[in-house]
């Protein structure tokens, strides 16, 4: 690797983070590219995956969409250990964070062995450097299993760097790897990392949040490094994880974020899986991204209501809405989806919607109408079809409500007597805070504040 | 503004109604009694002002009775001074214009310009209030009056703002408050997700006491294989004793006899008892040899009887067919030669009718006739052409008779008798020639006919003859005639060589002659090629049988026919003998067959007895009889080995592995014996291993099967994912709650805000109205929205203490009291904005006359700055009105 080239390394991913609407893929460019060259020099090739989060606790509405959720995580990083078997890798690396948690379930644990053992019957080394949820903790965590020889855990800051042979046991490159220790790591690891040397590929594996990464707000700003340093590094492949969503910060050399291996909530959107890195020739080598995850994550934000007078109508806005996200993202028919269906604006059914027992059984028939796995309604963003704009220059009571929301809105006035106490979202008095979220509370409140002031049947006129 | 001029086209109860030609003043009187239209007049108004609403025709309440288009204009005064009339209809849309200052504006179905700063909603229930508002209201009703005048400014489109409040933290209250009364949906999730982090403890011990087990399942699979092992230890050891050891000494016992046999491949071929073998062979060869001798006697009958059959017979036997075939033959030939006599004699008549014939006609012998000459001449032809000779040879002879009598008579012609006897003659003579196919009968039968017709002919011609047709130029002509005839004739005939006699009578018998030579040379051709076909086929017979006679050796000059019938007896002579031939024959097979059998098997014996003395003779080293013992001695030894082998394979099925567990305890050393204490303790040993496996297997089961249980329950992920879910619902609501108590909180402050805003001035006006109609008695309204209860009091100098607005105070006072609140609210709607107009409907009728008066002395004062209104059934209210100024617009109830 030519420090020289480091130097001027560009970032390429500087997209925006997970929109509701959109994939994350906008912002990876193996999402369109799948084929990344990378000027490296010598014949080295593994499967990068990151943020596994196994056992973690999904919130999904019934058990059996939990237990279905719990099974795909394990089925995700199954299929990741089948790609590496299947491509003939050399290496499986993990950035981080391949447990949710601090303790692994025991039936994940025979699991994640098995997997390790199939592995290593293939000749293929794994190397896994420990992130914020699975620190090298002695009592739990990765250094409590009893992993077979082929793996190599970075549990704690010291770095460690393993050789990677081929089937022949010939050395094909190297993989230098640091972890977290604990839970709250403050320290840039990537400065502990020694200079590589040798002729052979030399690999970073690090579980860290660069800054200035797009999505990186969704995220603790644990082992913080600096994308300039890792560029100047002198090592040909930057193996990442903690931020979920799939990026090259860096094209030469590649500093990569594989995003984690299967969505965890409605903000990891988009195809999650595993990065196939072929250093087969440092001078060219190549990266793609493969799918491996059975779930996937979707948001979609359904607007303009005025005319969903009645459920169906309701229910067939939203499968439009549908088929134009899958159209867009062309997912197989084997992919299962977690869907959120976000309701936004002045509906007529604002009523009926604010109802749980109502939405439970509209999300009910949307599951089997989309043929998802489970579908969440989130009906809190919408109000009555009421011309509030006409009722705020009133010179009445109702008048005056609006006018005053909108100022509290604006922070023009605050509501007096507002005793914080009273209120059961918020701890703590500091009016700021107690400020900022009656504003939100209050920020679509204008329709139902002249429904309710109106009457039953004020917005059925 | 001021309503000057009232015009209703149509208008619910009202057609054609008009208010006159003087501007109405600022103080009305609208007298009518009850249903005259005083409410519909007051609606109007409004419709004026505001526009119609509803604006469908199909929901208006005031489309007028007959179905007419409700319409009507006025005309208002602003209170710059300016004026404008206004001019409304509702046809299928509802339309207005306006026109002011000489512009007409479009108003469609707005509102005046003068009169948006009062919700149309507002002015219809403030600017009139009717007495039903204002009397022997109750509580609620008081509440909901309050709430209308000064809360929502008398907007009666809005819910009571302190209802909704109320509504929304009771619905906020239901979901969260800070105290734990009743129930609470937030307080209900909290205690189940206490409920389910306890839960996730229980499944962190769960999976504390999975792995527990898991490690004492694996420390008891352990132990168990570790205590199966030494118990297989001892059970081997105990075995090999017990059970090895004699299976051990039988094998031995079978080594030592393989060794005693040697090696067995020398014994391979050998049977197992070789002097009993030898024996056998011999006999053998004895018996073999005895049925020979026995088939050889059997053969010699059989044999006498095949050879009875000689050469002679299997000869014709061989061509039986050939035979067959020229004895049928052999009829046909007697046939054909029957028919060529015949034949040859018919042959002969027709040369010599020929012979006679063709010297009769032709000038040379009839076989020099060419014959494609004759084949072509047409008879038919030949006898017109012979007829027309004679014919005019006939006439010929007529004319030159006629020239040479002239004259005679025709008496003296000979007559018609000749012509006709000649011809009857010919006739018959012609019928017996055909009768009986002579042709010479039927050539002289022509001739005789045609010279007959001939003379009749004649005879006929000279009767019609002209007598003038006798001179001799017609000789002359006649005769040139007859040789053209002729000559035609000789033409038709000219390839034959006919005689010329013939030609002499050519219209005799020539045609028939030529026919007749044609038929005899047919005749002639026709059977010499039939007795050249007969005399052929017959020669080819002779020829066959011959040839078939000298290859069965006879004789063929016997001639064909005596062949066929020498040929026919021997046929049959030799199927008769070889019939009793044939079942010899086969007999004789059989016993060849089986002698050839019977010699396989003697030499067979023979080899096997020379081969086992060779191998015997081996053994003994050239001594027979010491080989026989050898042999005999080596084969036993094997023989008992192998029993003992069976009767081993028949005790142990897994000998092999009997067999190999020997060999490896041998290579190891063990011990063949143990004393009987040793054995004994091994013994208890092996049963106390047994106990101990038997538990620990019990153990490893119950702990395998708490396992699965354990595998089975919570997970501390899928406990923890229900706590997520939980509390992400616990958040949704109790943010849901903040947000509806929020609201709540907003709408009371809104409320309080806007009176704070509105109540000091609008009190102030009203305590001053209320003053002035109760004649000081009481000169304050005080606001009181702290407390519980009333929220409007009255004071006085003569009360200690604000008095609630509400029973038992009398209907008067309170009436007094909400009219002075009204008429503050209106002088407030309004400020700023053109005045409105104020309708009262029987404001006054239950108050006293004194402060009647009052009221009607504050109404004046209103007047001056706004116009008023007041409807009433009672003239003398009215009387009363007019005396302080008022004009009265007398309603008529038939309108």
């Amino acid at each position: 690797m030519n420090p020289q080239k480091g130097q001027s390394a560009k970032v390429a991913a500087l997209g925006g983070v997970d929109s509701m609407t959109h994939d994350n893929n906008s912002v990876c460019p193996f999402a369109n590219s799948p084929t990344l060259l990378i000027p490296v020099a010598s014949p080295m090739r593994f499967v990068h995956v990151a943020d596994v989060h196994l056992d973690t606790s999904f919130s999904g509405r019934s058990p059996a969409v939990r237990r279905r959720l719990r099974d795909a995580s394990r089925e995700a990083f199954r299929k990741s250990v089948d790609l590496a078997i299947r491509e003939d890798v050399h290496a499986l690396l993990i950035a981080g964070d391949l447990f949710d948690g601090d303790r692994l379930s025991f039936t994940t644990e025979r699991f994640l062995l098995e997997q390790a053992r199939r592995l290593e019957a293939h000749g293929i080394t794994v190397v896994y450097a420990t992130g914020n949820h699975d620190p090298g903790s002695p009592i739990s965590g990765p250094r409590s299993l009893e992993w077979p020889s082929n793996v190599h855990v970075a549990w704690d800051d010291t770095p460690r760097r393993i050789q990677v042979d081929d089937h022949e046991g010939r050395p094909v490159g190297y993989v230098t790897a640091i972890g977290h220790s604990n839970d709250r790591e403050k320290r840039d690891l990537s400065r502990l990392l020694p200079r590589p040397e040798g002729q052979l590929p030399e690999v970073a594996l690090l579980h860290t949040q660069v800054h200035s990464t797009p999505g990186a707000e969704d995220h603790h700003p644990y082992a913080p490094s600096e994308l300039s340093y890792l560029v100047r590094s002198g090592y040909d492949y930057w193996a990442l994880g903690h931020v979920h969503i799939r990026q090259e910060l860096s094209v030469d050399p590649p500093v990569v974020y594989a995003g984690s291996l299967m969505g965890r909530t409605h903000t990891d959107t988009g195809p999650r899986g595993a990065l196939l890195v072929d250093v087969s020739d440092r001078d060219s080598a190549a990266a793609s991204f493969r799918p491996v995850s059975p779930v996937r994550w979707a948001t979609i934000l359904v607007d303009h209501l005025e005319d969903a007078t009645t459920l169906d109508r309701l229910e067939r806005r939203v499968e439009v809405a549908w088929r134009a996200l899958r159209d867009a993202q062309a997912a197989g028919p084997e992919l299962e989806w977690m869907v959120r269906v976000q309701l936004v604006g002045p509906c007529p059914l604002w009523r009926e919607l604010r109802a749980e027992e109502n939405l439970r059984v509209l999300e009910h028939e949307l599951t089997g109408l989309l043929g998802a796995l489970d579908v969440a309604l989130m009906a809190d963003r919408i109000h009555p079809v009421i011309p509030v704009g006409e009722h705020r220059v009133r010179a009445d009571v109702l008048g005056a409500s609006l006018r005053l929301a909108e100022a509290v809105r604006r922070g023009e006035t605050r509501l007096a007597d507002l005793d914080p106490d009273a209120l059961a979202g918020i701890a703590g008095k500091d009016p700021a805070l107690v400020d900022a979220y009656v504003r939100e509370l209050l920020e679509d409140a204008d329709g139902e504040i002249a429904a309710r002031l109106l009457g039953p049947d004020s917005d059925r006129s | 503004m001021k309503i000057e001029h009232i015009n209703i086209g149509a208008f619910g109860q009202f057609t054609d109604f008009d208010s006159g030609p003087n501007p109405l003043g600022n103080l009305v009187v609208v007298l009518g009694p009850n249903e005259a239209g005083k409410s519909t007049l007051f609606h109007f108004l409004t419709t004026m002002l505001y526009g119609f609403r509803p604006a469908s025709r199909e929901n208006n309440p005031y489309l007028p009775w007959g179905g007419l288009d409700a319409s009507g204009d006025i005309r208002v005064r602003l209170d710059g001074g300016d004026c404008a009339e206004v001019d409304r209809q509702l046809r299928s849309q509802p339309g207005g214009k306006m026109t002011a200052e000489g512009i007409t504006t479009e108003l469609r179905n707005r509102a005046l310009p003068w009169v948006e700063h009062v919700p149309a909603v507002v002015f219809s229930q403030v600017f009139a209030v009717t007495l039903a508002d204002l009397a022997g209201l109750d509580a609620e009703t008081w509440a909901r009056i309050q709430d209308r005048l000064l809360g929502a400014m008398g907007a009666s489109d809005l819910r009571p703002s302190r209802t909704v409040a109320h509504d929304l933290e009771q619905e906020a209250g239901a979901l969260w408050r800070p105290h734990k009364r009743g129930n609470q949906r937030v307080r209900e999730l909290r205690e189940d997700i206490r409920t389910l982090r306890a839960r996730r403890r229980e499944a962190v011990e769960a999976d504390r006491g999975l792995r527990h087990i898991v490690g004492d399942l694996e420390r008891t699979r352990t132990a168990l294989a570790a205590a199966r092992e030494e118990r297989e230890r001892e059970r081997v050891a105990v075995e090999r004793v017990q059970t090895l050891a004699p299976i051990r000494d039988q094998l031995r016992r079978i080594a030592t006899l393989r060794e005693e046999g040697g090696d067995r491949d020398r014994l391979s071929e050998l049977p197992a008892s070789p002097r009993v073998r030898l024996e056998e062979l011999d006999a053998i060869t004895a018996d073999v040899t005895a049925q020979a001798h026995r088939l050889s006697t059997e053969a010699i009958e059989p044999r006498a009887a095949a050879s009875s059959a000689d050469e002679g017979v299997r000869r014709i036997l061989d061509r039986t067919e050939d035979v067959r075939a020229l004895l049928a033959r052999g009829a046909r030939a007697t046939a054909d030669r029957a028919q060529s006599a015949s034949t040859a004699l018919d042959l002969a008549e027709t040369e010599l009718q020929l012979e006679q014939h063709g010297a009769a006609i032709l000038e040379v012998p009839w076989q020099e006739v060419p014959r494609g000459a004759l084949a072509t001449v047409s008879i038919p032809e030949l006898r017109s052409a012979a007829r027309a000779a004679r014919i005019a040879e006939d006439d010929r002879r007529i004319i030159e008779l006629a020239a040479d009598q002239t004259p005679q008579t025709v008496s003296s012609r000979p007559g018609l008798w000749p012509g006709l006897v000649a011809a009857l003659l010919g006739v018959t003579l012609f019928a017996a020639g055909w009768a009986f196919a002579n042709t010479l009968l039927l050539a002289a039968g022509a001739a005789v006919t045609s010279i007959g017709i001939t003379l009749i002919i004649q005879a006929q011609s000279g009767a019609r003859r002209d007598p003038q047709s006798t001179m001799n130029p017609g000789v002359e002509e006649a005769a040139g005639r007859e040789a053209q005839a002729r000559d035609h004739v000789r033409t038709l005939t000219r390839d034959l060589p006919l005689s010329e006699a013939v030609y002499e009578d050519a219209g005799g018998t020539l045609a028939a002659d030529v026919e007749r030579l044609q038929s005899l040379v047919r005749d002639h051709e026709r059977r010499r090629v039939k007795l050249s076909e007969s005399e052929e086929r017959t020669t080819r017979f002779d020829q066959d049988a011959a040839l078939l006679a000298s290859a069965l050796h006879q004789d063929p000059g016997l001639g064909s026919d005596a062949l066929v019938r020498l040929l026919d007896t021997e046929l049959r002579r030799a199927e008769r003998l070889m019939g009793a031939v044939t079942p010899a024959e086969r007999e004789l097979s059989r016993l060849q067959r089986d002698q050839e059998r019977l010699a396989g098997d003697i030499a067979r014996a023979g080899a096997q007895r020379s081969d086992l003395v060779r191998r015997l003779t081996a053994l003994g080293e050239g001594d027979l009889e010491r080989g026989l013992v050898t042999a005999e001695s080596a084969l036993q030894a094997h023989l008992r080995a192998d029993q003992l082998e069976a009767e081993l394979e028949r005790a142990h099925a897994n000998i092999e592995d009997v067999r190999q567990r020997i060999l490896s305890a041998e290579e190891a050393g063990e011990a063949w014996t143990l004393s009987d204490d040793d054995l004994a303790h091994r013994r208890t040993t092996i049963e106390r291993l047994g106990e101990e496996i038997e538990a620990a297997a019990a153990q490893a089961e119950a702990l395998d099967h708490e396992m699965r249980h354990m595998s089975g329950l919570d997970t501390v992920d899928s406990v923890d994912g229900e706590l997520e879910a939980l509390t992400e619902t616990e958040k949704q609501l109790v943010r849901e709650r903040d947000r509806r108590w929020v609201m709540a909180h907003l709408v009371r402050e809104a409320d309080r805000r806007f009176r704070d805003e509105h109540q000091p001035d609008l009190v102030r006006r009203a305590s001053d109205y209320l003053k002035h109609l109760t004649g000081d008695r009481y000169d304050r309204i005080v606001v009181d929205e702290v407390t519980d209860g009333d929220i409007f009091h009255v004071s006085g100098p003569g009360l200690t203490k604000p008095v609630a607005l509400a029973p038992p105070i009398s209907t008067g006072t309170l009436e007094q009291a909400y009219l002075s609140l009204r008429l503050a609210i209106v002088d407030h709607l309004d400020q700023g904005g053109e005045r409105l107009p104020l309708f009262l409907d029987e404001a006054f009728v239950n108050w006293d006359a004194e402060r009647r008066n009052r009221g009607l002395e504050v109404l004046g004062s209103i007047a001056r700055r706004r116009q008023v209104f007041v409807f009433t059934c009672h003239p003398d209210v009215a009387a009363e009105l007019k005396d302080v100024g008022a004009e009265v617009l007398e309603l008529d109830p038939r309108t």
